[in-house]
């Protein structure tokens, strides 16, 4: 009788001790890290024309429109919030003449719903979003981009020498991180 | 029917010619492949770093990358690195400076057997099938001194633009791209290092209730025998 129970106690014990030691780290916690690649898909085109032309200038005119407007699409791959800025990389250039950069301006309409209160003169220095819908524009939701204008208007001071004056212009959107 | 015919002739036979003057999209597209690489001090590794797409353009997309900021001392290099290629712009042929360039495409529903050289194949969303993309990689050594767990950025200036724009104004696109190099082991191994003035205390208890108890088990065994 004593020897079955002396039997059952020490096995009770065994099993006690190795219960003990079995579970007195099973607790544990994971990390998972899944990073998001950002994407931003930005088309331009006119829907006036094929370029941004002035035409036909003559020195002492002012603010002449150009013939078309830039529309700017942030496509629906675009997966960021957005800003847009732009500068141009120098002055107008015609052979050995040059036509200063701040003699174009712009602003964030169409050439048909331009008003003058909203104008802003270019730069070569890429700084912040001129306009506030240039600002912190929304990631395109549901497949529809998000569309935004700029249209060109460019003064030809008196005694510009004649020529076809070109320039380049970086339309530069990045990611709003505020 | 033979009307049909000669509608569907006439068809084709204009469109490359309206295909041809269709008003230009300059399209951009880029991913970045990369947030934050992992690099051990001594190495050098070279990692995907930019996917450029086009495939909302009908412009071919000259691509020029810059290497704006990198950590002092460190060797990175950009990949496809900037060279010159012969580009026929309407018959002229004109040598462009540039890193890669990105043709307008459209999404494929599988992969090809033989992936055009230089093209990686990407999901996105909203897109049904694979986007082809060029990629651009950073080549990057960590000097070997570097300490471990150091956190240090590359930046990249990306330009894309295109042929062709005859008007006063030419437009590119201009975007950055900002990279995190963290340095640690690759081969993790972790162990506290137990100071030997400090011993750890021991919790008897249980050995002490299983001792008296096998005391108690063994006098009983042994009371029950006397017994008998």
């Amino acid at each position: 009788m004593y020897k079955n129970i002396l039997l059952v106690v020490c096995t009770i014990l065994v099993f006690g001790m190795f219960m003990q030691s079995g579970t007195a780290s099973n607790s544990s916690s994971s990390t998972a890290t899944a990073y998001v690649l950002q994407t931003i898909d930005v088309t331009l085109s006119y829907p006036e024309g094929s370029g941004i032309d002035f035409p036909g200038l003559v020195p002492g005119s002012y603010n002449n429109s150009a013939n078309s407007t830039l529309n700017i699409t942030i496509t629906p791959l675009t997966n960021v919030r957005t800003n847009i800025s732009q500068a141009a990389t120098g002055p107008f250039v015609s052979g050995s003449d040059t036509l200063t950069i701040d003699n174009l301006i712009y602003n964030n309409q169409s050439i048909f719903e331009h008003t003058w209160d909203n104008n802003v003169t270019m730069t070569t220095v890429n700084g912040a979003p001129p306009f506030p819908n240039w600002k912190n524009i929304s990631k395109p939701i549901g497949g529809v981009p998000q569309y935004r204008n700029a249209s060109y208007y460019l003064t030809i001071p008196e005694n510009q020498p004649a020529g076809t004056y070109q320039t380049n212009i970086n339309i530069n959107v990045t990611r709003c991180t505020t | 029917m033979m009307k049909v015919a000669l509608f569907f002739s006439i068809f084709l036979m204009f469109t490359p010619l309206v295909l041809a003057e269709e008003a230009p999209k300059y399209n951009f597209g880029t991913t970045a492949a990369a947030g934050t690489i992992l690099m051990e001090p001594g190495q050098t590794m070279k990692v995907p770093a930019i996917n450029f797409f086009n495939i909302y353009g009908n412009r071919i997309t000259h691509v020029t990358l810059t290497l704006v900021d990198s950590p002092k001392g460190w060797n990175v290099k950009i990949e496809p690195e900037l060279h010159e290629v012969q580009v026929n712009i309407s018959g002229t042929i004109v040598t462009s400076t540039e890193n890669l360039y990105v043709s307008p495409s459209q999404a494929i529903a599988e992969i090809p057997a033989i992936p055009v050289e230089g093209t990686e194949y990407i999901r996105m969303g909203g897109i049904e099938g694979y986007v082809p993309t060029k990629v651009a990689y950073l080549n990057i050594t960590v000097p070997p001194g570097t300490p471990l767990g150091g956190s240090y950025k590359i930046s990249i200036k990306a330009i894309g633009s295109w042929y062709g724009q005859t008007a006063n104004v030419a437009l590119s696109q201009e975007r950055s791209f900002d990279f995190e190099v963290k340095t640690s082991a690759h081969s993790f191994s972790e162990e506290v290092v137990v100071q030997k003035e400090k011993t750890e205390k021991t919790d008897y208890t249980m050995y002490i209730v299983v001792v008296v108890m096998l005391v108690v088990a063994i006098g009983g065994y042994y009371a029950g025998k006397r017994k008998k």
